[in-house]
């Protein structure tokens, strides 16, 4: 697990339902990954792929999108921290080799990311209250609590 | 063993109390979808206002991004103000408050010009640029925020449906049927405010940033209206 440096974000036309987006950019060259959002917060290397932190860049009700892209630039899992009325802000990373790392966001409670080699079987319920939003699956490649 | 008739009224009770609770957080979940978007739309028309005025010479940019920041902070707050005791408490759990000007001149500062650069230093054309950075950011609103909310919004509305036709089907295969809609209505009306008043003192209880608690307070106080209704018809 390492900060990775050659990733950018370039904005993408915005879009009048999903708004701010941007393309990533690797190397200075298009992935072909749009993601809603306008600020690169930090990129992470994993066994598996590349974990992205993406803020809208809204900065009086500002949400995080996390998402893990695999090798070809798919992506293989994700999760959103946004609520209404409520803005946090991204800090205080941590990377906790070989698969973990921790970061701030909403009231600076410190959330813990386990980046998993292979799906894992999970109940598809997220943790309530925490302004935290994942896609309904029943296999996910991380696992994000507060700790 | 048999299943008696006490049983079977038992039974229908808590069910009565489960969809009556899952009703109430879905009421308030329907509810705060459109207090959103009236607020997408206030800040939109608000801040183009302020641009408008701005861009023909009314105001200077300092002005302009003053008063946008400002309007969309108490925009924020009414938006609070209106949202349901279940969003208002999670809104509190994770913080209530949006950026000053000051906060977010620093911020645009460091982003633009690095973290050594401080607004005072910077030449009047970069500070005016920082303002208008400020008067855009005002005028977008956070999409992601609303697509949340909007994603939420069918499964509430299913939750509702599936306690309207449960309801539809008490109706239907009732003996007195007009005492049956009669009682049905009210314990749906009757849920949905329960929940919302139920949640509003949970929140007053333990604090308006416990979402846990109002959320339990909105099943608790959704179950006992419906609770309510049935003992008044008398089950």
């Amino acid at each position: 697990m390492r900060l990775r440096t050659d990733i950018a974000l370039q904005p993408a036309v915005p879009d009048a339902d999903l708004g701010l987006r941007s393309q990533v950019l690797c190397g200075a060259r298009g992935t072909g990954l749009v993601l809603t959002g306008s600020v690169l917060e930090a990129a992470v290397e994993t066994t598996t792929g590349t974990l992205l932190f993406v803020t809208y860049g809204d900065p009086f009700e500002e949400s995080l999108s996390i998402t893990l892209a695999g090798p070809a630039w798919q992506i293989l899992d994700g999760a959103m921290l946004a609520a209404s009325g409520a803005s946090g802000e991204f800090g205080d990373l941590v990377l906790m080799p070989p698969d973990a790392l921790s970061f701030r966001f909403f009231a600076k409670r410190r959330m813990m990311l386990t980046a998993h080699a292979r799906p894992r079987l999970t109940l598809p319920l997220d943790a309530f209250g925490l302004g935290l939003q994942r896609p309904f699956q029943w296999r996910r490649w991380f696992r994000l609590k507060a700790s | 063993m048999a299943i008696t008739q006490q049983d079977r009224v038992q039974l229908e009770q808590v069910l009565r109390s489960v969809e009556s609770s899952l009703t109430a957080a879905a009421g308030q979940i329907i509810h705060d979808g459109p207090v959103r978007e009236a607020y997408i739309r206030e800040v939109k028309r608000a801040v183009g206002d302020i641009r408008r005025r701005f861009e023909t010479g009314s105001i200077t940019v300092r002005v302009a991004a003053t008063e946008a920041s400002t309007m969309r902070n108490i925009a924020l707050e009414q938006l609070r103000g209106r949202t349901s005791p279940l969003g208002l408490a999670i809104a509190k759990n994770l913080k209530d408050q949006g950026k000053t000007l000051n906060q977010l001149i620093a911020k645009y500062t460091i982003e633009i010009h690095g973290p050594n650069a401080q607004f005072p230093k910077l030449s009047p054309q970069q500070q005016n640029h920082i303002y208008a950075v400020i008067l855009e950011k005002a005028g977008q609103p956070n999409m992601t925020v609303t697509n949340v909310l909007r994603r939420m919004q069918p499964a509430a509305r299913g939750l509702v449906v599936i306690g309207v036709g449960y309801s539809i089907y008490t109706i239907a295969t009732a003996e007195n049927k007009g005492k049956a809609a009669l009682r049905e209505g009210t314990s749906l009306g009757a849920s949905i405010l329960g929940g919302a008043a139920g949640g509003a003192a949970a929140g007053l209880l333990c604090g308006p940033g416990a979402p846990a608690c109002v959320t339990v307070g909105a099943f608790v106080g959704g179950a006992l209206a419906a609770f309510g209704v049935e003992m008044a018809f008398g089950r």
